[in-house]
């Protein structure tokens, strides 16, 4: 175990509560850059918009070949937000650092629309490829341990931009990728990767809808080719699915639509996973 | 309204639909009947649920939370029996037989977790986990100084030789 600056030969930011990174988005600059005009003074020109896109960052921590843990955050998070989490993770692999993409917010209602017209539809355009450099350079520097597993985790919509990354990902690339989808907004199907474990909560909306959407998006479309093709066996599919989702029962701490990535709910999930994964240091024989 | 629900479906459908192969619909299926029996017969609550299957279906997995103390020789039998019926539930459907990576599917072939911890969401006494991964049951306790460690480890046939 080492301490690597340059993080496995990518320049990555080093992001911490101890050092929060700044945040600046277009809007926010205009409306700043509006309003500086009145106040006329130089010294407190508003920042340049940066970090207003979806990114990869990690935690302070150390380096070993063939154990890496990673994560990707649902809507609505700000970058603080996405810091907050990954520290959160890391708080359960004892020292070694996270690797976290940072799935941008715009706004939660534009976010909202992005997951439902785009992301269920297959398409993750920046996060995708964001996720995918993750995993090929893990490949990449493991190329001479063939049974080396990157540990992926995910909270909401996260899941489908995994779940489209890996359809978009060659096949030995995606057999070095372990998922724990948590309060997922779509199932990560177990064969599109090595492994993976989905929980969700029973009072979270959100894994619920996601399904269903999907679900009746199906159904719609079915029908559509029933009426030329004479068939709707694809929603049955569908709804088969569905069952791959077994729903946790609230923890008693847990808040409103208990949705939130540190619920107490799935501490014991992570813990779990966490623990195996470190215990086996990234190597899966089987 | 109806027109706005129209235009919604119409933008949607004219997007790609899921593809679920048959080999998944099936084993979701199973590990949802399976979570049923399982829960319904030992009073436990199903909390998640995996599997590896790439190609052929290589491993399945079920995650239960117990909401009652047990001893080390009730939560043994409970893992052994909750496995048993598991392997039954998968070795009697012929549909998913010609995805299983060799049959009879074993306790080598199952992953199961059973999480301790009562109706307040406090731990059960020291045993935190149970589980059971490549055909060997690790009970884990918590940890002050690194939240839980193995306190025993023993094969599944050491420990239905126990039960028996």
């Amino acid at each position: 175990v080492q301490d690597v600056p340059s993080y496995f030969g990518r320049d990555l930011p080093v992001f911490s509560s101890e050092n929060f990174p700044t945040q600046q988005n277009w809007g926010h600059w205009m409306f700043e850059s509006q309003y500086m005009e009145y106040v006329a003074d130089s010294e407190m020109k508003p920042l340049m918009p940066h970090n207003n896109s979806s990114l990869t960052f990690r935690t302070p921590g150390d380096y070993h070949q063939s154990v890496r843990i990673g994560g990707i955050n649902g809507i609505g998070n700000s970058l603080c937000d996405a810091v907050v989490n990954a520290e959160y993770l890391r708080s359960f692999t004892k020292e070694f650092a996270v690797e976290w993409v940072y799935n941008c917010t715009h706004n939660i209602l534009v976010d909202a629309a992005e997951a439902v017209v785009l992301n269920l539809s297959g398409s993750s355009p920046n996060n995708e490829k964001l996720l995918q450099e993750n995993w090929l350079a893990f490949h990449e520097e493991n190329k001479n341990n063939p049974h080396a597993k990157y540990l992926q985790n995910c909270h909401s919509q996260g899941a489908i931009h995994v779940k489209n990354a890996l359809e978009g990902t060659p096949k030995q690339v995606r057999e070095r990728v372990i998922v724990i989808a948590v309060a997922p907004a779509t199932i990560v199907p177990s064969d599109l990767c090595y492994k993976s474990y989905n929980y969700a909560s029973k009072s979270d909306l959100v894994p619920n809808a996601g399904i269903y959407l999907n679900m009746s998006k199906n159904i719609v479309i079915d029908h559509l080719k029933s009426i030329h093709v004479g068939t709707n066996k694809d929603s049955q599919e569908t709804k088969n699915l569905h069952y791959e989702l077994i729903l946790l029962d609230p923890h008693p701490d847990a808040q409103g639509i208990d949705h939130n990535y540190q619920s107490r709910t799935y501490f014991k999930v992570l813990l779990h996973h966490i623990e195996d994964y470190l215990n086996r240091r990234g190597i899966y024989n089987d | 309204m109806i027109r706005f629900l129209l235009v919604f479906f119409i933008l949607l459908s004219s997007c790609s639909t899921d593809k679920i192969s048959e080999k998944q619909q099936l084993a979701s299926k199973l590990k949802a009947k399976a979570a049923k029996e399982i829960s319904q017969k030992y009073g436990l609550t199903p909390s998640g649920s995996g599997g590896q299957m790439l190609d052929e279906i290589k491993m399945l997995y079920l995650a239960f939370e117990c909401r009652r103390p047990l001893t080390l020789d009730e939560t043994r039998s409970l893992m052994v029996h909750c496995v048993n019926d598991f392997l039954i539930t998968i070795n009697e459907n012929e549909e998913i037989r010609p995805y299983l990576v060799n049959y009879p599917f074993t306790a080598k072939n199952i992953e199961m977790a059973i999480f301790f911890q009562d109706c307040a969401g406090k731990d059960l006494g020291n045993l935190m986990i149970v589980s059971i991964d490549r055909g060997t049951i690790r009970y884990k306790v918590s940890d002050p100084s690194d939240f839980i460690r193995t306190a025993l480890e023993e094969s599944f046939d050491q420990a239905k030789e126990i039960c028996k």
